[in-house]
């Protein structure tokens, strides 16, 4: 019972949204989605947020009362989250408020500066990716030596044909193993899907 | 002069009280600065009295002002919130002046409001200004004397949750309302004319500081006389007898209701100007020719009249347009000189037919008026020589239109040479032209269109441009001239008029050039019902006040609280509401949402007219011959609406029904059967006084009334729905061979394989593992095939007794992910090492979530780590942080633009599809193994499909590639 009654919720649910994608019927898209369905989603999306708060709070507070290792890390969480919350709570999240000047000023720039940790870490990549290990590899560092050099003004003083050979190699070799594995990521996930409406696959209700 | 202790003190003293004087000058001089400047408010010319106009100079650029803030009031001391006017902060306002139009309606109370007044952010406990007005209808009564108010409430609300209200129960004949309150509505609010109102303009900036606001300003709306028609054509039909007219309306028309067109005597110009300055003396110097309704502008613009002689006596005719409003004031066009033209010179008569709009949920209608529509947009040179051409073209065609093949066939214009002719079988909007050896292209083309298609479209049905050489453009564009067979259509429109079953009216609806071969009409369920407030009502102790709207202004009155009554403050509209047009009698009957009111009203109605039809029939016998005939008429009218109500089906229905609830319903019912149903009409016009109507479409001498229908299901999806199908029927022929003991081949997957090993290796170590799900919402499958995995790998965690920490991206996948894990813990026996901190809601900002994750794996230091789901930019930054940590690492996803950085960085790789059959490939389950190999076989299902389509487009077959849907 414990696993039939969100099954069948799952099943019933999946063929609904089934139906919803073959019907453009008024009683579908307008009294089932956007006058039912949207309004329980967002309702019921804020509960979920609450859940997720929770847990980040217990699993801290654990982290403080065991001592675990860098535990004093935890009160920066509990000092942060209440600042937020009382700034936005009490002055608005609007522009000019201190919600939104720390926004602005101290997870833009943080969030900005891990993004652009991703230049290095793309060259350290890339540096893997290019040893000419193996004749796969091999090809791979001179497809990659070629379409670089086409971004590059060098590339077009090297040879004319350059650009040309680069997009070629975009636009056929690439695009078709890309288009290759977007029709399996297509297909698997429509097999996905079916198994779950099917009850086949159960696993991410856990147990089996 | 020796600067002793004491010199020195007063000197500082002086230098600080010099200094403080400055400093507060120069605040007070920055305070004015950004107090907006040059404040008006006015009315607002030639509108029906309900509009004012404000004007203001904006603040220069380096203020950072983001909005001006509009606020209004009945009073000077108290003014509301009304609208926003976003500028840019960087750019600032280009022109001196601003302008601000209240001329519409405005929300005066709202579910969104605070119920109670609360003052503007910055402003003083003594400050005017106030956010939106409160949410309480006590309050808004107090401006019922000076708006004109409007309850926009939900279908649902008026009709099934208003209370009756009676003004006074005792009463012989009572007068009763219904009754909305403040949470079930929205009040919208119009302004009176002659009624004061206050504004003022407030700056804001970037940092959203509210600036001090401009001088409260005072205006009066009056009702104006109209803005005159900018033009009037007319043509003197010499062959028929007829006098055409046509205009054109001025910009404000809301106010307008009659047009008259009068033919003028020849008059000097400065007594033609006196004139137009005195429209009301018209009516004695010109000759009345025709008149009739204009509805806000919104009905037919054009007029045909009888001539008085023959056409000679037009020669030195002129004519003017009178446009009158609703409050009788009118103005007089520039007089028009009519075009002496025949019959052969009008416009083809358009044949029109309407058809429901396929595959939606019921709103649209399309009324089609030509064959399909094909023309050039534009041209793009693609090499240096001009010679070869990307040609855009665009075809305008009904959904019931098919169009299989287009030629277009390129000629020289100078030589009529044939130059190219292209058959374009996949439509895809492009064509590529190659001009022979030493064409100029400069000289142009000529480009002749034709079609084939269903149903079927003329031979003989071709469709001429001319390109022409754009220097500005360097390319060869499409002249404005548009041929249909010879015959250049540019100039000539098809307006689309409809008309309601309970209107005689026709109404425009849109006005489309000949590029157009049929438009659609929206005609939307009603959800909404608008009702004129009448009053409001509110209990006062034992009392219940009324404040009613009356001719002389409101009225408030006071009486008994009846047991009945609704204490809380509503708003009173009428409880009468349209229910069904009958189309024998042509009579709209009406009714009340209320069961005891709607039986009165019936009754009533019927008595009424049985009172009207004796007191006419009395006068019979009085009367002329030609008022007999006016007497039988208006007998006939009263006796159709006694038939109306006392025969109609549905009418009797609603009678009969037991309780208010199902008759309501079906008054809806029937409301929207009639109300959604109309009639169209196409008027092709030159738009200069040359039009012909269309034929009505009618069927049993009765107009045809088109309703659209909402479909079960979409036709473009048959060949997913098929497709999908087949699919399952394939899933089911493997699972049950699987099941009956068939052994299916699955090639080895490296990453699955080495899972356990993984595992292993982290228990080896006594180290955490890390699974990570990535940024998958609950709806992406990469995200449920993740979910799978987990459970697996929790199981083998539980097992080894190796902690598994699990942050998640989304806090609705939390929840899922802890059950997970914990039924894993319970499924081996080891429910005592689950612990729910370990699978925790990390955060949903990308790059916080980075940050996150990379810290717990270098102060964890991870042993084996698990990235299976959807990701993105992140994914990249995690596994080179993991890799630098030294841990095993599996990732898989189907975000095709991180495989790459997930095959460099992590030691297996699950690409695309892979992750899907992870579950089933560890399960090793017949059913699961069953689907997987269902997928194969339709992916070769679809591989032959793409080979055969290839191989027919090749063969100019496009058939199977139409027939595939495009997304």
């Amino acid at each position: 019972m414990k696993k039939t009654i969100p099954l069948l919720i799952v099943i019933v649910g999946g063929l609904i949204w089934v139906v919803w994608a073959f019907s453009p019927h008024y009683v579908l898209q307008e009294v089932f989605y956007n006058q039912f369905y949207l309004p329980w989603a967002y309702a019921s999306a804020s509960f979920a947020m609450l859940l997720g708060v929770l847990s980040l709070t217990m699993m801290h507070s654990n982290k403080i009362k065991m001592r675990a290792p860098k535990w004093q890390y935890s009160y920066f969480f509990f000092a942060s989250f209440v600042i937020t919350c009382l700034a936005g709570f009490i002055g608005g999240i609007q522009k000019g408020g201190l919600f939104m000047w720390m926004f602005e000023n101290v997870q833009m720039p943080m969030s900005a500066t891990m993004f652009s940790l991703l230049a290095f870490y793309m060259a350290s990549a890339a540096y893997k990716a290019f040893r000419a290990r193996s004749p796969e590899a091999t090809v791979l560092l001179i497809a990659a030596i070629v379409v670089m050099l086409a971004q590059v003004p060098l590339g077009v003083k090297l040879s004319k044909h350059l650009p040309t050979i680069s997009q070629w190699i975009l636009d056929v070799p690439n695009l078709a193993s890309k288009r290759g594995i977007m029709l399996g990521v297509g297909l698997g996930s429509v097999a996905t899907s079916l198994k779950i409406l099917l009850g086949i696959e159960r696993s991410y209700l856990g147990g089996d | 002069m020796r600067l002793d202790r004491r010199r020195l003190i007063l000197t500082l003293l002086a230098l600080f009280v010099l200094l403080t004087v400055m400093a507060m000058t120069q605040k007070q001089e920055v305070k004015d600065d950004n107090v907006v400047a040059d404040f008006q408010v006015s009315d607002i010319p030639a509108d029906d009295g309900t509009g004012l106009m404000l004007s203001w100079k904006p603040l220069d650029r380096s203020k950072r002002i983001i909005e001006y803030r509009v606020y209004r009031g009945i009073k000077p001391d108290q003014l509301f919130f009304l609208e926003s006017i976003q500028v840019n902060p960087k750019s600032g306002v280009a022109s001196d002046q601003m302008f601000y139009y209240d001329n519409s309606v405005s929300e005066i109370s709202d579910v969104s409001f605070a119920a109670s007044m609360k003052l503007e952010k910055g402003q003083p406990d003594q400050g005017i200004l106030y956010r939106d007005p409160p949410r309480d209808l006590k309050f808004t009564a107090t401006l019922l004397e000076k708006f004109q108010l409007i309850s926009l409430a939900k279908r649902s609300h008026f009709y099934h949750k208003s209370k009756e209200v009676l003004e006074d129960p005792e009463a012989e004949e009572v007068t009763s309302y219904a009754g909305l309150k403040a949470n079930q509505q929205t009040v919208l609010g119009m302004l009176k004319p002659g009624e004061t109102y206050y504004y003022t303009v407030v700056a804001v900036d970037e940092r959203q500081k509210l600036h001090p606001h401009a001088e409260v300003q005072s205006g009066i709306p009056l009702p104006n006389a109209p803005d005159p028609s900018p033009a009037l054509y007319s043509v003197v039909m010499e062959d028929t007898g007829e006098l055409r007219f046509e205009w054109e309306y001025p910009l404000y028309k809301d106010a307008l209701a009659q047009y008259r067109i009068w033919q003028m005597p020849a008059m000097p110009s400065e007594t033609w100007k006196e004139l137009r300055r005195n429209p009301e003396v018209v009516n004695g110097r010109g000759k009345l020719i025709a008149e009739g309704r204009v509805g806000s502008g919104n009905l037919e613009n054009y007029t045909k009249a009888e001539m008085q002689g023959d056409a000679s006596s037009y020669q030195n005719a002129v004519f003017t347009l009178e446009l009158i409003d609703y409050y009788g004031a009118s103005s007089l066009s520039p007089q028009s000189t009519p075009r002496f033209l025949s019959e052969k010179d009008l416009p083809a008569q358009t044949k029109f037919w309407v058809e429901d709009k396929p595959n939606d949920k019921g709103d649209r209608l399309t009324v089609g008026w030509d064959h399909p529509i094909v023309f050039v947009v534009k041209t793009t040179s693609l090499n240096k020589e001009n010679s070869r051409l990307r040609v855009n073209y665009q075809l305008n065609k009904t959904e019931n239109q098919e169009v299989n093949d287009i030629w277009f066939n390129f000629t020289d214009p100078e030589t009529g040479a044939e130059i190219a002719k292209i058959k374009e079988f996949y439509l895809d909007d492009i064509i590529i032209l190659k001009l022979p050896e030493g064409y100029d292209f400069k000289k142009g083309l000529k480009v002749q269109i034709t079609m084939t298609g269903e149903p079927k479209i003329p031979e003989d049905y071709v469709i001429e441009q001319n390109l022409e050489y754009d220097p500005g453009m360097m390319a060869l564009l499409p002249s404005k001239s548009l041929y249909r067979n010879d015959q250049d259509v540019s100039r000539i429109y098809n307006v689309v008029y409809r008309k309601y079953m309970h209107s005689p009216l026709w109404r425009l609806v849109l006005r489309n050039t000949s590029f157009d071969n049929s438009m659609d009409v929206v005609v939307p369920y009603g959800s909404q019902v608008q009702k004129l407030v009448q009053g409001i009502s509110y209990a006062e102790g034992d009392s219940l006040i009324l404040h009613i709207v009356g001719p002389t202004g409101v009225e408030r009155k006071a009486r008994k609280l009846l047991p009945d009554d609704r204490r809380a403050p509503v708003t009173l509209m009428s409880h009468e509401v349209d229910f069904v047009w009958d189309v024998e009698n042509e009579v709209l009957v009406t009714t009340s949402i209320f069961d005891k009111r709607a039986r009165e009203m019936h009754a009533k109605t019927i008595v009424d007219a049985e009172a009207q039809i004796a007191e006419l029939t009395a006068r019979k016998t009085e009367a002329d011959p030609a008022e007999l005939d006016m007497i039988n008429a208006q007998i006939a009218r009263h006796q159709a609406v006694i038939n109306a109500y006392t025969q109609n089906e549905v009418v009797q229905q609603a009678l009969s029904s037991h309780t208010n609830r199902h008759r309501v319903n079906l008054v809806l019912k029937a409301f929207d059967n009639f109300n959604r149903s109309q009639t169209f009409k196409v008027v092709r016009t030159d738009s200069k006084g040359l039009f012909v109507e269309s034929e009505p479409e009618m069927e049993d001498g009765h107009l045809v009334y088109h309703k659209p229908i909402s479909n079960w299901f979409d036709n473009n999806k048959y060949v997913t729905l098929f497709a999908t199908l087949l699919f399952c029927l394939i899933v089911v022929v493997f699972v049950t061979l699987s099941r009956r003991g068939r052994d299916f081949y699955i090639r080895p997957i490296a990453g699955l394989v080495e899972i356990d090993n993984a595992i292993g290796r982290a228990t080896e170590m006594g180290r955490p593992m890390l699974y990570c799900m990535g940024h998958g919402s609950i709806s992406d499958v990469a995200t449920i095939a993740s979910m799978g995995i987990l459970s697996l790998v929790a199981k083998r965690a539980a097992e080894y007794d190796t902690k598994l920490i699990v942050p998640c991206y989304d806090y609705i996948i939390m929840p899922i992910a802890q059950e997970i894990v914990r039924e894993a813990h319970y499924a081996v026996g080891r429910p005592d090492t689950y612990d729910r901190n370990n699978v925790f809601y990390l955060t949903n900002v990308q790059f916080a979530y980075v940050a996150g994750v990379n810290g717990i794996m270098i102060r964890e230091r991870m042993a084996t780590n698990f990235f299976l789901g959807y990701f993105s930019a992140e994914a990249l930054l995690m596994t080179e942080t993991g890799n630098a940590v030294g841990a095993v690492q599996i990732a898989g996803t189907d975000a095709v633009t991180q495989i790459p950085f997930f095959i460099t960085t992590c030691d297996y790789t699950l690409i695309g599809e892979e992750l899907y059959a992870a579950s089933a490939y560890l399960n090793h389950e017949p059913m699961l193994l069953g689907t997987l190999k269902a997928q194969d076989y339709f992916k070769l299902i679809i591989l032959t499909v793409v080979i055969i389509g290839a191989v027919l487009s090749s063969f100019e077959i496009t058939g199977l590639t139409t027939l595939l849907p495009e997304k």
